[in-house]
This record gives C-alpha cells, structure tokens and sequence, in this order.
C-alpha cells in the first residue's frame, strides 16, 4: 500500500512533492496504522493531485485564454477598420454606357467571325489590319503589354492550322468604359484601349 | 478557493478547524488529524491529500507557517497560526456567532 501511496504522490506537482512528500508519508503510514481505511487516503491523494495540478496550470491557461482574447480583439479591430475604410473609400460604380459596350461587343463579334472564316494569311493580316492603330496594343487589367503587332501576325498565322471552330473561346464581354472593354473568357480577362476598336469602327474585317 | 482571499470569506469547514486546532498550539500533520477528530467529536476525519492541500494553501496565505520545535524530523513539520491567520479566525468566528445567534432568535420567536 505504500508502494501505491509513493506512486500516486508523484502525481502532485514538483514543487508541492519536494515540499510535502516525508510528512505525507508519515501522515499516511500513521493512520493506516491507527486504522484509517487507506482507500480513503489513496482516493483523497488522487483528488488533492488534481487539484494542485489544475493550481498550476491555470496560470497557463489563463494565459493562453488572454492571448487568445488578445488576437480575437486585435483581428476584430482590424477588420472592423477595414471595413470602416472600404465604407468611406468606396466609390458608386460608374454607370454603364450601352453604346460603348454594344460597340465593344460588335467590334469583337466581327473580329472573331473572320478569325473563323480566314483561309490564309492574307486573311489574318486582313484581319489584324482591320483592328490596328498607331497604339496597336493589347494589355492585361494591371497594365502590362500582353501582344504587339509582330507577336499577333505569328499567333494568327499559327491560328491556320486550327480548325475554324477551335480558333476562338467563348467570350463575353461584361464591362466597358471610355478606355475600352472589359472581358471574360475561358483564357482569362484582359483590356484593350478603346482608342485602338474605335479607329476601325464601323469597318468590315 | 475561498479560504484563501484576504477578505472574511467563510471559511471552509476543514481550514476553520485546521485554524481552531493551531490557534491552541503548534501542531505536525498527523496532531492535527487527530485533534481535528476530536474538536469535531470524531465527525471529521481528515485525509493526507485534503489536509496538505489545506496546508499549503495557508502557508501561501501565510495563515499559518513552519515553527521549529528543534528535535522535530522533515516528516514531523510542526505548523502555528499567523497573526493574520488569527483575525481570519475570529472574524469568521464573528461571523459564524452572528449568524447563530440570527437563527437563534428565529427559531425562538417560532416556538414563541
């Protein structure tokens, strides 16, 4: 029974063992012999070990329970700011203007149609020509240049070799403004100035 | 717990009586089950862990503390009452004849 009482006080804490572990024993090997029922003491020392091993860690965990708290406030702060920023920023979205976009729109319906029924290069420059502007350009929406003239002539001229129905993706145009249109396909989204449609406006490819 | 706030919480029935046993003289762990047993007409019986985690709660306190008796071993550490643990005694000494006294007189006009 001893054995088991030595057991179980290395249960408690480090601290309270160096401080208490003789007298315990002591204590307990007393009253068992006055006639203590010892199951009474082993199931008080499991209870007492509990207790000071839930003593000493609830520094920690009230430490990590204020860390937490201390996050969840600081991310609730910070979003909460954020939104604040974005209400004041925000700016109402400019209206859309129909004929540009029925303008962007046909502009690249054309394009696209004699994209299909070109049958040589002479077609496709045909075609580049119909677009083409002093500015010819192409970028993507953060402004980088994503196709001069010459990169175009190749990809068209590699186009050839498609059949008609693969050399074009689905497009949809679903934005445009005084600077050009906005699209979505299934290659990606990108801009083009709108100076370089209007040039060739009106004109058959 | 409790018992170990600075101001006159109740005191829980083992640490009042761990006090009221120390408030007479020093006394080691296995002294003072045993005089516990007997301020309680034997109705309290300590065990180890419940009367050293009282323990060192007090000392933490500084309710009670070590006293050196000179021919006393680490396994016989003798304890005696504070100052400050004398005042928590009395007061909820005040406290527990306050409220005695309260039903005392409930319980008087009753059978009145």
């Amino acid at each position: 029974m001893l054995r088991l009482f030595n057991l179980l006080l290395l249960l408690y804490p480090q601290a309270f063992r160096a401080e208490f572990t003789g007298e315990m024993r002591f204590v307990f090997v007393s009253l068992i012999e006055a006639g203590h029922s010892p199951w009474v003491e082993i199931l008080s020392l499991l209870r007492g070990a509990a207790y000071e091993r839930y003593r000493v860690g609830a520094p920690l965990a009230a430490g990590l329970m204020v860390a937490f708290g201390s996050q969840f406030l600081i991310y609730r702060t910070l979003l909460a700011i954020c939104l604040l920023a974005a209400v004041v920023t925000a700016q109402p979205l400019p209206k859309q203007e129909s004929a540009t976009l029925d303008e962007a729109k046909a502009i690249y319906t054309r394009a696209f149609t004699a994209l299909r029924d070109a049958r040589s290069m002479a077609d496709m420059k045909k075609l580049a020509d119909s677009l083409d502007a002093p500015e010819w350009t192409s970028a993507d929406r953060f402004g980088r240049r994503l196709l001069d003239r010459a990169s175009a002539d190749k990809e068209l001229e590699s186009m050839l070799a498609l059949p008609p129905e693969q050399r074009v993706s689905t497009m949809d145009i679903i934005w445009a403004n005084a600077t050009g249109p906005v699209w979505s396909s299934s290659r990606g989204c990108s801009h083009v100035k709108k100076s370089a449609m209007a040039t060739r406006c009106g004109e058959q490819p | 717990m409790r018992h170990v706030t600075e101001e006159h919480d109740p005191l829980s029935e083992p640490v009042f009586l761990i006090l009221t046993s120390l408030a007479g003289e020093p006394r080691h762990g296995y002294a003072l089950i045993k005089d516990i047993e007997a301020l309680s007409s034997g109705r309290v019986r300590l065990s180890t862990g419940t009367l050293y985690g009282a323990i060192r709660r007090l000392l933490d306190a500084r309710w009670i503390k070590r006293y050196d008796t000179g021919d006393t071993s680490r396994d016989k550490q003798a304890y005696r009452l504070t100052n400050a643990g004398l005042e928590c005694l009395t007061a909820d000494l005040e406290r527990l004849k306050t409220l005695t006294r309260a039903a005392s007189s409930r319980l008087k006009a009753k059978k009145a």
